[in-house]
């Protein structure tokens, strides 16, 4: 059998054991020159091992993989140019901190990497704990313990690399620079795009980010391309020596963040954030404390919102009683109060929940717990096709779907971005949050939190299968490596929380003042005419319509009256909400629209579970749809999305209904 | 207090949260499944202990149990650093104790605010549930040992 080559490059600090290592591995099958055109001596060997021919290059050793010395750049141009397929970074592991700024670098360079864990028995004399499974799942890349000096850990570390070449079961790492620096990476990339040359050759993120370090070399390379006076245009707007101290600085941020969790006693000091950072992130329980917290979230926002809500239902009350039975004449009050207070006023009652819900998420973004949620969720993400990076649009999309389709641009890959664009309205958003307070509310009583967050869940199922599933046919890949954001954590501040609430509430009430205004005046109009019909009967045009879509969504539980309502969702889906309050509330007040459901034979527990289910994954909302137009630009992932949404919602409600049914409910 | 005085803290409240959790977990399930919640001897256990029936809930308390517990197991195999893991124990117990206290507020103002009818013969004692009397544990555990939760090297 021929024996197949790997080529493999060790890098690291000096002094970590690297050509100790080398000589492990090579024995005597060594050559020894110079690195072309420059007198750094270049060392490459090769071992025979498992019918594989590894070849072995020893790279000048390195603190970081910056221009400013001739090893740093001889090191990181072989690995660039001439692509080893593995490289191994040794690492002292009783000096770990600092060795972890040359693998923040390593990592840009989207190589496939192993850690060698060199000298692991000095660490462990002095009483260190290495969490070798922890330092894999961080750095995102095997790690292998090994004492070079008596050949302990050689044959698992060749080992290892055979399995990476062939089977690379790691999702990348890369840290993340915070939204200044990564508006500047993204603008770079975006204009060395436009050179096939330097995008095939070179790792772009990388690059870009070198040049903003103002790297010499790395502008030497850009200058000989077409792309290079848009490039020192955008540079020479730049203050770059501030860039490069930025950049630095978030390397050992994150080396900060993440060093404490891989080892301990090694490490001087363990801060509450620390603390903190090693169970929230814990492979274990990371996941489950996180649930537990949204949870909690969606608890409070029904609990402590009850009373406020109760507090504007009256308000609408007094206002159905005091104002529609003096106003003449009779078309006008029913305006007034079948069709604005009915319509609207179901909407502007769940203003305190939505308050409540964004503050809490506020919270929750401020403490620098949601950056931690990303990077908690990136191996499961990776496990189902979507990258790291898609969990922040899919977290923002509990808001509103448009600005989480907006924030997808964050999402260097093309692939990556558009299987988030297309999962992201599958995310509960706050226009669907009144409809399942209504229903909730009305039929599950106590438990009515629970079954909303249960709804918020089967949002972010239904979003994950979907892209696993668009992974594997017809967007198929790989996800691009993670970007590391971690913040330390701080107590948020009242009045950040207080803005970012206001932003996204003033934005639900503006919406009740506008679009659903005319939304609830046009399904009046229909609920009114042809003229002399009883108001809001199946004689009015809105019940003929209602009865003419009626058929397709009977199999799901749903009379004509939500029908119509659920039609009139796909310009928002508030107005689900404010049309079943003029369909079904008759104008008394929102409180009455509750007792109304409730004394409806044709609404059950089981229909408005079903009608939340459809109302959750159904069609997004006009504005969503235009925003998916926007951010793909094309017509036919819009219309795929469309379509992909409603058949999604129709089948999981006809499960949920028809199952229901079977079970006895 | 040494290590050994949070471990044993950790201990009580991680077997307290995870015992209760349970029980919260059977009658919740019980009173999906049959509609009440069940044997009077575990009605009895609930009723004195305040717990509501509630699968979910029932779920957070284990959860909080099993991070306490964590934190006795690395302690117990010399891991210094396991008092982590009390620390966010209790914060977590905070938290929920705090949602609770909100909601409990909610429920305060329907009855004596707006003179709610589901609420009139609402009392404190309502509220009362294991999140809260757990959380007032914690609270007052951690206001004794603000201090030593940081790790220097030794």
């Amino acid at each position: 059998m021929e024996n197949t080559k790997i080529r493999v490059a060790l890098a690291g600090n000096p002094n970590v054991g690297k050509t100790t290592l080398f000589n492990a591995i090579t024995g005597s099958r060594q050559h020894v020159g110079n690195w072309p055109g420059v007198t750094v001596e270049k060392k490459t060997g090769i071992r025979s091992y498992r019918g594989y021919d590894i070849e072995v290059t020893d790279l000048p050793g390195t603190y970081s993989l910056t221009a400013y010395s001739l090893d740093e750049i001889v090191a990181r141009d072989y690995i660039i140019e001439e692509k080893p397929d593995i490289v191994i970074q040794i690492i002292d592991a009783s000096n770990l901190e600092r060795n972890l700024y040359l693998t923040t670098q390593l990592m840009e360079l989207e190589t496939e990497m192993i850690i060698a864990l060199n000298m692991c028995d000095l660490a462990l004399e002095r009483g260190d704990k290495l969490y070798i499974d922890r330092m894999q799942e961080i750095l995102a890349a095997p790690i292998v313990q090994t004492v070079a000096s008596r050949d302990i850990g050689i044959n698992e570390l060749l080992d290892r690399v055979i399995e990476q070449k062939y089977n690379d079961k790691y999702h990348g790492r890369e840290i993340g620079y915070g939204d200044i620096i990564e508006s500047k990476v993204l603008e770079i990339e975006k204009i060395l795009l436009t050179d096939p040359e330097l995008s095939k050759r070179y790792p772009l993120r990388w690059m870009s980010i070198k040049l903003l370090e103002g790297d010499r070399n790395v502008r030497t390379k850009v200058g000989k391309s077409h792309v290079s006076a848009a490039i020192n245009e955008l540079l020479a707007s730049i203050d770059q020596e501030e860039y490069e101290a930025d950049i630095a600085d978030k390397r050992y941020v994150a080396i900060n963040a993440i060093f404490p969790q891989m080892c301990t006693r090694c490490n001087v000091r363990m801060t509450k954030s620390d603390m903190i950072d090693r169970v929230l992130t814990n492979k274990y329980l990371g996941i489950p404390i996180f649930l537990a917290l949204m949870w909690g979230a969606f608890e409070l926002t029904f609990a402590f919102a009850t009373p406020f809500t109760d507090m504007i239902e009256r308000i609408f009350l007094w206002l159905a009683v005091n104002v529609t039975s003096r106003l003449e004449p009779e078309w006008l009050a029913s305006l007034i109060g079948d069709g604005i207070i009915g319509g609207v006023g179901a909407v502007l009652t769940f203003v305190p929940n939505i308050f409540i819900l964004f503050f809490l998420l506020s919270l929750l973004e401020g403490s620098g717990y949601l950056a931690r949620a990303a990077f908690i969720m990136d191996r499961l993400m990776y496990k189902i096709g979507m990258h790291g990076k898609s969990f922040i649009p899919l977290l923002m999309g509990f808001g509103c779907n448009v600005p989480a389709i907006m924030a997808t641009r964050s999402i260097e890959d093309e692939k990556d971005r558009l299987i988030t664009i297309l999962v992201v309205p599958f995310v509960s958003c706050g226009a669907r949050l009144p409809i399942y307070i209504l229903l909730a509310g009305a039929f599950f009583g106590r438990q009515a939190g629970t079954v909303v967050f249960f709804m918020y869940v089967l949002g972010i199922v239904v979003a994950v299968i979907s892209a696993k599933l668009l992974r594997s046919t017809i967007v198929k890949g790989k996800p691009a490596p993670f970007i590391m954001e971690m913040p330390p954590y701080r107590v948020p501040t009242l009045r950040t929380s207080i803005v970012h609430m206001w932003d996204n509430g003033a934005m639900y009430i503006k919406k009740a003042g506008t679009l659903i205004l005319i939304g609830v005046v046009i399904i009046w109009l229909l609920a009114s005419f042809p003229w002399g019909i009883e108001y809001g009967s199946e004689e009015s045009y809105v019940g003929m319509m209602g009865h003419f879509f009626a058929p397709l969504l009977e199999p799901l539980g749903f009379d004509w009256k939500m029908t119509v309502a659920l039609v009139f969702g796909l310009v928002a889906k508030e107005i689900v909400v404010a049309s079943m309050g003029v369909l079904y509330g008759a104008g008394d007040s929102p409180e009455a629209l509750t007792a109304s459901l409730l004394a409806d034979p044709a609404v059950t527990a089981l229909s408005a579970l079903s009608l939340m289910v459809f109302s959750l994954l159904y069609m997004p909302c006009v504005a969503t749809l235009g925003v998916i137009k926007k951010e793909t630009g094309s017509w036919k992932w819009t219309a795929f999305a469309l379509a992909y949404g409603i058949a999604v919602a129709w089948i999981m409600a006809f499960f949920v209904y028809q199952g229901g049914k079977l079970l006895g409910y | 207090m040494s290590n050994r005085g949070k471990m044993l803290f950790a201990l009580f409240m991680g077997c307290g949260y995870i015992l209760i959790g349970t029980i919260q977990i059977i009658t919740g399930i019980l009173q999906v499944v049959s509609g009440d919640t069940g044997s009077s001897y575990m009605t009895a256990v609930a009723g004195a202990l305040f717990i509501p029936p509630d699968i979910v809930a029932g779920m957070i308390l284990m959860l909080i149990g099993c991070v306490f517990i964590y934190g006795v197991s690395e302690i117990h195999s010399g891991v210094r650093e396991g008092i982590a893991y009390v620390y966010v124990g209790i914060l977590l117990s905070l938290i929920f104790a705090g949602i609770y206290m909100l909601a409990a507020t909610g429920d305060f103002l329907e009855a004596h605010l707006l003179n709610s009818e589901d609420y009139i013969n609402w009392s404190v004692i309502d509220a009362l549930r294991p999140e809260i009397y757990m959380g007032v544990l914690s609270l007052l555990t951690y206001l004794k040992w603000k201090g030593s939760f940081e790790l220097k090297k030794s």
